[in-house]
């Protein structure tokens, strides 16, 4: 249990790898309080933990920041383990905004300078002095902030990487949000989280406890983060302290029921992801199938033409609609292909009719990549709204000015015909617009 | 110190996707819920293009406020990215002739600034969901499923519909009296809205879409499947009546002695047009549901909505029939397999998401048919599936059937 407090995890710039360096001060020091072979990781924690902050010792300090190197690494080890195959999210550049720690002696200033003067030495009595937000590496940022009342040094560490700015915008900028424990259960219902609790709860509270506990956290929670927003004008970074949680029913000691109910939620929403998002697949649908699949009524004699006139409106107005909103989203996108031909490469292979999967291969990307260049629902959005505020200037189609339902069958309609498929062609009408635009 | 715990790294520490049509704003400074409600909005319209002038009324509280685009009055509410519910408060519903036309829900996290919006419901969705629920009071909570079609939906209406089409009245007293006396004389919510429906149809003339069913329902037949007995492996016996069943249907091609099902949804539903003796649902052996005919002149019939926990991906599950007349412990053995988690479905979030419009379920029915029959048939026999004559006529062609093919 000791190693966890003598091998310090860094990134190895040179290899480009993450790894694990045995600092001797620690072992030394480990040796010497006689916690080298001590198997009880918490008392370690404990011990070293009292002796850094009473003692000022720099090597016990230095024991600690090997401490939390550990769930530093897993956290972002395991995230990138769960979302990399579908984002291209990048090991060593998540790992570069929390590990950061090097076994340094003395402290560093946010300019990256090292200061060897007496009062920069890397102890606890000159890390208290420096603004929290200035302070490096991340790591000691975690153990100064430490409340071992309130969580255990894992659980802690996770929460304070998961707040980490830098991370959290790096990984916004592939699509992804870290969502905290904290968020996550005040924005649940009471229902969700007892079904939850039933399927996946791993504790000993009743549901009856659950659901009280439930309750009055989201009452809590609002008063208490305006608080912390006002007081901190941010609202990055909270976490429930003593007084908080003995607000709960019933009163809590620690956060770990409540880290328990988070994990259930999280378990749970992650099941009910297997539901669709988008369930109306009409790929193999062909446009003309489409249209002859309704009666149009219409006020007049002559029902045939009346139909035809009808489709012929509709689809002109499409066609219209998808080449002004193709080239508009084109416009833009041309001037990146300069830079990165691939993406002119997966807007021409997505108009031939490749999945994205086929075109995440042929582009070398991965599919994340491709689904937020080529965002098929808001295309199919932007020209279908198009094509019917336009389509409710003509007289046939005065009825959608009253109408809420009729605008919503229309809209659908549209969508439906613009991913169908034409009579003679193996591609959606919208892929052989967008191939129509590639080309001008 | 608590106990230290490595093993819920996953579970406290994840990522979860930000919606595709979400907008990540950089304010310059901490802003309220309806601040960044009001940002989403005006970036959203801003991407697409749309000249739309956006006003943000005074009156916001923390839980709303109300937004006027295009003469249309928009209540918007707010939920975070992976709630469920949402409550509505209903101060301004009280406000006769001058309440929402519309409310929108946003989905904002508040950390990140991320908008989204999960669509809208009109006064008079709203309106019967009110009644429904029976709600009363400040404020009441509806699922966040209800509302529909993203800002594109709300764009839409404020582009497209009339401001005079949508009612401002709100929850009046005489709503409240109406309510109340129908109730007495015996009239159901669900009959307030049919019967809006069939006033709206008259005043706004016939449909210009007509959906239909494409699908040839004089194609289906009910699949034979013969019973057995685990004790003896060939049955020979005169009194041989095989099971005919529509649902769960079996995979084409299926020749081994235990047909396969391969469902892809959480609740299937179990239907044979004929009387059965005895239904046993097991898994690994062990019996989880049993029903049984409680005499000869009271045999199984009907729909069978699946009985126990709903099902999860990647299980297996035996479905032991016993037809009328089969001899005692003969049955017809079906294996459910379920599909793996990859577009494995709810089927309570899949009606919710057709909501009550008879396209979306008719289009829903039709295209599964196709590719999908176990989901189809469980679509068309659903509880929330709305009246409909074209459905009312499919569920009766089904429930007629008796076609049965090896």
């Amino acid at each position: 249990m000791s190693k966890e407090f003598e091998n310090l995890y860094l990134i190895d710039t040179f290899k480009k790898v993450v790894k694990s360096k045995k600092i001797e001060e620690c072992s030394k020091f480990l040796a010497k309080e006689n916690l080298l072979f001590e198997k009880n990781s918490k008392k370690i924690f404990s011990k070293v933990f009292d002796i850094t902050k009473n003692q000022d010792s720099v090597e016990s300090l230095l024991c600690l920041r090997c401490r939390v190197s550990d769930p530093i690494k897993n956290a972002i080890s395991g995230l990138y383990k769960k979302h990399s195959s579908i984002y291209e999210i990048d090991y060593l550049n998540m790992m570069s905004y929390v590990l950061d720690d090097y076994g340094e002696k003395y402290l560093k200033t946010y300019d990256d300078k090292i200061d060897k003067r007496k009062e920069k030495v890397f102890k606890w009595s000159n890390l208290i002095k420096i603004e929290k937000n200035k302070l490096r590496p991340f790591g000691v940022r975690v153990l100064l902030e430490f409340n071992s009342d309130l969580a255990n040094i894992d659980t802690w560490t996770y929460h304070k990487v998961r707040s980490n700015y830098e991370l959290k915008s790096y990984l916004e900028s592939f699509g992804l949000n870290l969502k905290g424990s904290w968020a996550l259960i005040s924005e649940q219902s009471s229902s969700r989280v007892k079904e939850a609790w039933r399927l996946y709860g791993d504790g000993q509270m009743n549901m009856n406890e659950i659901e009280a506990l439930h309750k009055s956290y989201v009452e809590n929670y609002k008063p208490a983060k305006a608080d912390y927003k006002k007081r901190k004008k941010t609202i990055m970074g909270w976490y429930p302290d003593y007084k908080f949680l003995q607000s709960l029913n019933p009163k809590q000691e620690s956060t770990e029921n409540l880290e328990n109910i988070a994990a259930a939620i999280r378990k749970f929403i992650s099941t009910a992801k297997g539901a669709p998002q988008n369930f109306r697949q009409l790929e193999g649908l062909r446009s003309d199938e489409l249209f002859k699949n309704k009666v149009y009524v219409e006020n007049s004699d002559d029902e045939i033409n009346s139909e035809e006139k009808f489709i012929n409106l509709i689809q002109n107005s499409v066609r219209k609609a998808a080449l002004e909103i193709l080239g508009d989203i084109l416009k833009s996108e041309k001037i990146k292909w300069k830079e990165n031909n691939n993406k002119r490469l997966a807007w021409e292979l997505y108009s031939d009719g490749l999945s994205q999967r086929e075109i995440a291969k042929r582009c070398n990307h991965k599919q994340g990549w491709v689904s937020k260049l080529i965002k098929e629902k808001i295309i199919l959005e932007r020209i279908s709204l198009l094509a019917a505020t336009q389509l409710k200037e003509y007289v046939e189609f005065e009825s959608l000015k009253k109408d809420p339902d009729k605008i919503d069958d229309l809209i659908m309609e549209l969508r439906d015909y613009l991913i169908s498929k034409q009579s003679d062609s193996d591609v959606s009408i919208l892929k052989s617009v967008l191939k129509e635009v590639l080309r001008k | 110190m608590i106990e230290e715990n490595k093993n819920n790294n996953n579970e406290i520490f994840d990522a979860l996707p930000i919606p595709e049509d979400a907008v990540i704003l950089k304010p310059k400074k901490v802003l309220d819920l309806s601040q960044l409600a009001l940002l989403g909005i005006k970036e959203m319209i801003r991407q697409r293009g749309i000249n739309l002038k956006v006003k943000k009324k005074r009156d916001v509280t923390e839980l709303d406020c109300i937004l006027e685009i295009n003469n249309f009055y928009i209540q918007v509410i707010f939920a975070g990215f992976s709630s469920d519910q949402i409550i509505v408060p209903l101060d301004r519903w009280y406000k006769i002739n001058n309440a929402p036309q519309i409310i929108l829900a946003a989905n904002i996290d508040e950390e990140s600034n991320i908008v989204s919006f999960q669509g809208i419901i009109t006064a008079k969705e709203f309106i019967n969901i009110y009644l429904k629920k029976n709600a009363k009071g400040q404020s009441f909570e509806i699922p966040l499923s209800e509302f529909k079609g993203g800002i594109n939906r709300l764009l839409s209406f404020v582009q497209i519909l009339d401001s005079k089409a949508l009612s401002r009245s709100g929850l009046t007293s005489k709503l409240n009296s109406q309510n109340s006396l129908l109730k007495k004389i015996g009239f159901s919510r669900r009959n307030i809205s049919i019967a809006a429906l069939i006033i709206g149809s008259v005043i706004f003339g016939p449909n210009i879409f007509k959906p239909k069913l494409s699908y040839d329902l004089a194609s289906i037949s009910l699949t034979q499947i013969e019973v057995s007995s685990d004790k003896r492996a060939i049955l020979d016996d005169p009194n041989n009546y095989n099971l005919c069943i529509l649902s769960p249907d079996i995979e084409a091609s299926n020749i081994n002695e235990i047909k396969i099902s391969r469902i892809s949804f959480d609740r299937p539903i179990i239907y044979s047009p004929y009387p059965l003796n005895e239904i046993i649902i097991s898994n690994n052996g062990q019996e989880l549901w049993k029903k049984r005919g409680r005499s000869i002149n009271d045999r199984i019939e009907g729909i069978i909505q699946w009985p126990i926990n709903p099902l999860k991906p990647n299980q297996e599950y035996l479905l032991s029939i016993t037809p009328k007349g089969a001899a005692p412990g003969f049955s017809a053995k079906i294996k459910i397999n379920t599909t793996s988690n990859e577009g494995f479905k709810q089927l309570e979030i899949l009606e919710k998401s057709l909501g009550n419009r008879e396209y979306k379920w008719i289009k829903a029915i039709d295209e599964n048919l196709k590719k999908d029959k176990n989901l189809a048939y469980a679509l068309l026999f659903s509880e929330r599936l709305p009246k409909s004559q074209i459905l009312v006529e499919a569920k009766n062609k089904l429930i007629s059937l008796d076609k049965c093919t090896k």
